[in-house]
């Protein structure tokens, strides 16, 4: 093999923080040769990102007191010699104008808002070659953005930012990466904010740029399935220690550390998919025929309806039907922007469809009044992505989780003996009664919201993006959860995400929404093994993990 | 990362907001107790002793720690009951405008598409509307009485509050927590009282302090120009207006007042920049 | 953009009608001017015929819309004193107060937007703590307090500077200066606060990943950035602007609007108080459309879609 482009040795990093000194990288060594992809993974608080920053310096804001203290050697090796730590700031503005590019997570507010997109890119052409002239700048730019695939360069490059769809964006950003021809490519987390058909044409993107110009790349991620389709050796990160090295297929194949298996263990659509609900269904209404739990025909919904609103709001949710029968694990699968949370509000009687007709527990939930009212809301509950404001912040969790049943009459005394009974059933301590949202993580607070929601008795659950927000090993156990509460206790559950792999893992029987309808929809086998329209075929191929499932 | 994060045990430091609360409240106290700790009686005259200069200077007694003014009141005593007054007025006004906005922006931010766009737009002209110029054509028709004055300022500073409230409610209305109670059947009683009432309370509370000043300096300055409070009640501004004629020969009589006056907003000024500081912490957070 | 502005112009449209009404209102609650005209006293018939003389027996809409003819046309009454027409009253004395004002906009943009920008650029050293501890006492002081501890230092204590009236260059410069500094103090500490915010935006990690010196990251970035919320501050300040002139005016005894103004209220000549509210709020009105439009100039977020 070749020489090294980038090396790192023993590098440690330390932030000062109010409640100390926290310790987010330990001593990591690692070495990055030509036109390869290392993919650090690891969750959140691994310490990756953490590592990727410090290369570049990017840790120091400008004109922002210095709370970070890098230790070790990271040095450069093409196309100067050069140690970056304790590099002179000419020297690193070097490494970064001319090297090494940086890619990020959040493209749009990694954009300037007031600037347009061809002088952003053009400042990063200038820095690189201060020669060059306006001529040549301005080739270089329209060069580019024809080679990240934006349409029409010449125009785009007087859009400013946000103009451009997230994507779009991120092309920008790969852009103004990419322009000064770098030697290498450091990418932190840059598709996580996409929706995964985009994801997929980015990762395309970056692969061929690489291919092109024979970049190494540094890819930061949480996604097990990315660094499958990317990466040539994969690093996993966790507590600020490196556990695992070696090359990707090595890893995948064969885990050498407990804490790499349990992160593959727990990514969504890894394990005996569909916890078999059909079954359950049976045993607990065995004869009877029962009546579909959930069923919306041919459903509208637009917003708007003031003077001003109407023109610019087309359908947000055009003629959508779901059938969900009694007993059923149903996932509704979409890319953002697919109406599928729309779907769940208008279930949930929140929203007034625009058309069509709606039925859940045989009443219709917008219309539904009075003691009917009263029972719909114990049959129908709900729980939401974003734990951290789903619960009151000035509640105790055991009093958030008792809300239920203050509304449906329970004295206050009873109600407490009955949180006793969810808590254990979601499996928290008994000692989380009297804390705090804030003081809890945001697994344990999803807990406390299902527990919340299974206080009423339910028959129907609709989780809207439940386990997006947390980590893949927290997911997985929530994920567990469901199944067993599931199972036990009968529910119907109306699962909405955007990650097929939860869909698979939870779901028989699922519905591909895309633009306001939907466009598929079965047992969850056949939609994602088989799909039958062209939406479903594209946003199966795009899932990264189909590479190696 | 974890984020059980373990809360440090409650103690009361003595930082910067702290020490301007206490100041604070000293203050307020001063202007509350002022009938019984005032030396002598505010709008006694005393021809003998006039132009007295402070204490600490040559010629001042013990008697006028604050020095006299023309007719030779005490200056201390008149200033102690001219907090009085100006607090009494910039709190009423205040709790006026507060009750004013609140209501307002509840009916905007609960009442439905049509009522909120017109609350709003009542709000947006009412920003724009010269403050000062209302409040002098309303005195000019109804005269200088305090409760004019109360009025009058309850009437003009209630957008802000109405706009807060406004934007808490709906911001709230979106919370997880507040749909989680209404897919539990929670009543909008319910929701109004236990989810968005407590968690307005902070933001309000901080509002009012940050715009107390402005209050407490719309009554000085009228009472300045001298349309506001009305002789014989001592009033800070109106003190300091008085004693523009005596600068030459006796700064004090406006000087004392000036300093109390300074005091009192830069209190209220470091009060706010604290406050600041921390809801910024907690929303960044 | 047309829609942001078009929105915006309705809006000064309804304001200047609420001007108009509260000024119709505080001249006919006002009572009946025959008081002011006839001290002595007149009889029934003669007041019931002056008022068919004035108008003032017809319906109030057909009053009101007497009045607005009569504004349109220029024809704002006269003073109940001197009976001088009031426009002439504030068209002698406005530019006394537009001069003292624009010259204190003038400093207070041209010292307060670098103060907070280097305060915020170097916030930890000692320079600019002390500029934010002067802006943080320039801010809580209320101009009549400023204007007469500079009269006590500059005029009288140092005798360097005339305290009354606007007769020689000499004299603008206290009313000036006490005018631009609480207004030189709220517009370096919002600048110091937008640059903090800018600072913190991830575009200027990108700037910095490309390998921009600091100087170039605080000019083509952080500085462009915070100056469109400053320029909404700039809209409240020459609103604010205004009421400060009454008073400054009042406490360097300056000829402008200001006095008009106060004698007024004392007096209670409506007709000149009324010209008074029109004229400001017509003034507050224009510069914010004008401050709307600059923002929408400045920002293309809003330009390109609103």
């Amino acid at each position: 093999m070749d020489d090294p482009v980038l090396s790192a040795r023993d590098v440690h990093v330390r932030f000062d923080t109010p409640a100390g000194q926290v310790h987010a990288v330990r001593g990591i060594n690692l070495d990055l040769f030509p036109g390869e992809t290392v993919a650090i993974v690891g969750e959140s608080g691994a310490g990756k990102s953490a590592f990727a920053k410090a290369i570049l310096h990017l840790h120091q804001v400008p004109f922002t007191p210095n709370r970070t203290h890098i230790e070790g050697t990271i040095a450069l090796h093409v196309p100067f010699e050069a140690t970056l730590l304790n590099a002179g700031p000419d020297i690193i503005r070097k490494a970064r104008a001319q090297a090494v590019g940086m890619i990020f997570q959040d493209a749009l507010s990694a954009l300037n808002p007031v600037q347009r997109i061809g002088p952003q890119i053009a400042e990063a052409v200038r820095q690189a070659e201060p020669e060059a002239s306006a001529d040549v700048v301005t080739a270089k730019v329209l060069d580019i953005v024809d080679a990240i695939g934006l349409p029409a360069p010449a125009e785009t490059i007087h859009a400013y930012p946000h103009q451009l769809s997230g994507g779009q964006c991120q092309r920008v950003v790969i852009a103004i990466a990419a322009v000064r021809h770098p030697v290498a490519l450091i990418a932190d987390e840059p598709t996580t904010a996409l929706d995964v058909t985009v994801q997929a044409q980015i990762l395309k993107l970056l692969k061929s740029l690489q291919d092109v110009r024979g970049m190494a790349m540094l890819f930061i991620t949480h996604d097990l399935g990315v660094v499958a389709d990317i990466a040539d050796r994969v690093v996993v990160m966790r507590n600020g220690e490196v556990v695992e090295l070696g090359d990707t297929h090595g890893v995948f194949t064969r885990p050498q550390h407990p804490y790499t298996r349990t992160l593959l263990a727990s990514r969504p659509g890894s394990r005996a998919h569909g916890f078999v609900a059909a079954p359950i269904a049976n045993q607990a209404q065995p004869s009877l025929p029962t009546a579909p739990m959930i069923r919306a025909d041919a459903v509208s919904f637009s917003y708007g309806g003031g003077l001003f609103e109407r023109k610019r709001s087309g359908f947000v949710l055009e003629n959508a039907s779901v059938q969900v029968e009694a007993g059923e694990v149903h996932g509704i699968v979409g890319e953002s922007g697919s109406g599928k949370s729309t779907l769940g509000r208008l279930l949930l009687g929140f929203l007034q469809p625009s058309a069509g007709k709606i039925d859940v527990c045989g009443e219709t939930p917008h219309a539904v009044r009075g003691d009917a009212h009263r029972a719909f809301r114990r049959n129908v509950q709900v729980i939401y992505q974003d734990s951290a404001t789903a619960l009151n912040p000035r509640m105790t969790l055991g009093r958030s989780a008792a809300e239920g049943l203050e509304i449906h009459g329970q004295t206050v005394a009873d109600a407490r003996s009955e949180v006793r009974h969810l808590f254990d059933l979601v499996r928290l301590p008994a000692a989380h009664l009297e804390r705090f949202p804030h003081e809890v993580s945001g697994g344990q607070r999803q807990r406390v919201c299902i527990a919340r929601a299974l206080a009423t008795k339910p028959k129907l659950l609709i989780a809207d993006e439940p386990v997006t927000a947390l980590d893949v090993s927290v997911q997985a156990r929530i994920l567990e959860l469901f199944a067993e509460l599931q199972a036990d206790l009968g529910l119907t559950m109306l699962f909405i995400s955007h990650d097929l792999g939860v869909i698979r893992e939870l779901c028989s029987r699922v519905s591909v929404m895309h633009q306001g309808r939907v466009v598929e929809g079965g047992p969850t086998e056949n939609v994602l093994d088989n799909p039958q329209t062209d939406y479903a075929r594209t946003l199966v191929s795009s899932l990264p993990t189909r590479a190696w499932a | 990362m974890v984020d059980a994060t373990l809360t440090p045990p409650r103690r009361i430091k003595l930082d910067m907001l702290t020490l301007s609360i206490a100041g604070l409240l000293f203050i307020i106290a001063l202007g509350v107790f002022a009938p019984l700790i005032a030396p002598h009686d505010p709008n006694a005259t005393n021809l003998l002793a006039r132009s007295q200069p402070p204490v600490w200077m040559e010629g001042g007694t013990a008697a006028h720690i604050f020095g006299t003014d023309n007719i030779g009141r005490d200056l201390f005593s008149r200033c102690l009951f001219g907090i009085r007054t100006s607090f009494g007025i910039a709190t009423l006004g205040l709790i006026f405008s507060a009750i004013l906005g609140v209501a307002l922006g509840l009916l905007s931010g609960l009442g439905g598409p049509w009522v909120d766009r017109i609350v709003m737009t009542i709000t947006d002209v009412f920003i724009t509307l010269p403050n000062l110029l209302l409040l002098l054509c309303g005195i000019a028709l109804l005269g200088t009485d305090i409760w004019v004055l109360v009025l009058m300022i309850g009437l003009i500073r209630w957008e802000a509050y109405a706009r807060l409230v406004r934007g808490q409610v709906l911001a709230l209305r979106a919370e997880g927590y507040v749909e989680a109670s209404r897919a539990l059947g929670g009543s909008r009683m319910r929701i109004a009282l236990l989810h968005i009432l407590p968690n307005l309370a902070s933001p309000l509370v901080v509002i009012l302090t940050l715009s107390f000043p402005g209050v407490l300096l719309m009554e000085a300055g009228l009472s300045f120009l001298g349309v506001g409070v009305q002789p014989p009640t001592a009033s800070l501004g109106r003190m300091i207006g008085d004693g523009r004629d005596y600068l030459i020969n006796a700064w004090w009589i406006s000087g004392m007042p000036s300093i109390v006056i300074v005091t009192i907003t830069l209190l209220f000024q470091l009060i706010g920049d604290a406050l600041r500081d921390r809801i910024d912490v907690l929303t960044d957070g | 953009m047309l829609r942001f502005m078009s929105i915006r112009t309705a809006r000064a449209v309804i304001t200047m009608f609420l001007v108009l009404v509260i000024a119709f209102v505080t001249l006919r609650l006002s009572g009946t001017p025959f008081e002011f005209m006839y001290p002595e006293g007149i009889t029934a018939e003669h007041q019931a015929a002056l008022e068919a003389k004035y108008g003032l027996d017809r319906p109030w809409i057909e009053q009101f819309w007497t009045y607005l003819t009569d504004i349109f046309q220029g024809n704002f009454g006269r003073s109940l004193y001197t009976a001088e027409p009031v426009w002439k009253m504030y068209a002698d004395r406005m530019p006394y107060t537009l001069l003292v004002g624009g010259l204190a906009l003038l400093l207070a943009i041209l010292i307060g937007i670098p103060l907070g920008a280097l305060a915020a650029l170097y916030r930890s050293s000692p320079g600019a703590r002390f500029g934010m501890g002067l802006a943080f006492l320039g801010y809580a002081i209320p101009h009549f307090v400023i204007g007469i501890g500079l009269i006590l230092f500059f005029g009288y204590y140092l005798r360097v500077l005339p305290t009354t009236g606007l007769a020689t260059p000499q004299h603008y410069v206290l009313p000036v200066v006490t005018l631009a500094i609480p207004m030189i103090a709220a517009i370096a500490r919002f600048m110091r606060a937008a640059m903090l915010d800018a600072i913190g935006h991830a575009y200027v990690n990108t700037a910095v990943s490309k390998g921009l010196t600091d100087g170039k990251i605080a000019r083509g970035h952080i500085l462009r950035n915070a100056m469109i919320p400053l320029i909404t501050v700039l809209g409240l300040e020459i609103a604010g602007l205004l009421n400060g002139s009454i008073f400054v005016e009042a406490v360097f005894s300056l000829p402008g609007v200001g006095r008009v103004l106060v004698d007024s209220v004392e007096g209670r000549d409506f007709p000149v108080l009324q010209f008074g509210l029109i004229a400001y709020a017509l003034i507050v009105v224009l510069v914010n459309l004008l401050i709307d439009l600059c923002y929408v100039t400045a920002d293309p977020r809003i330009r390109l879609d609103g």
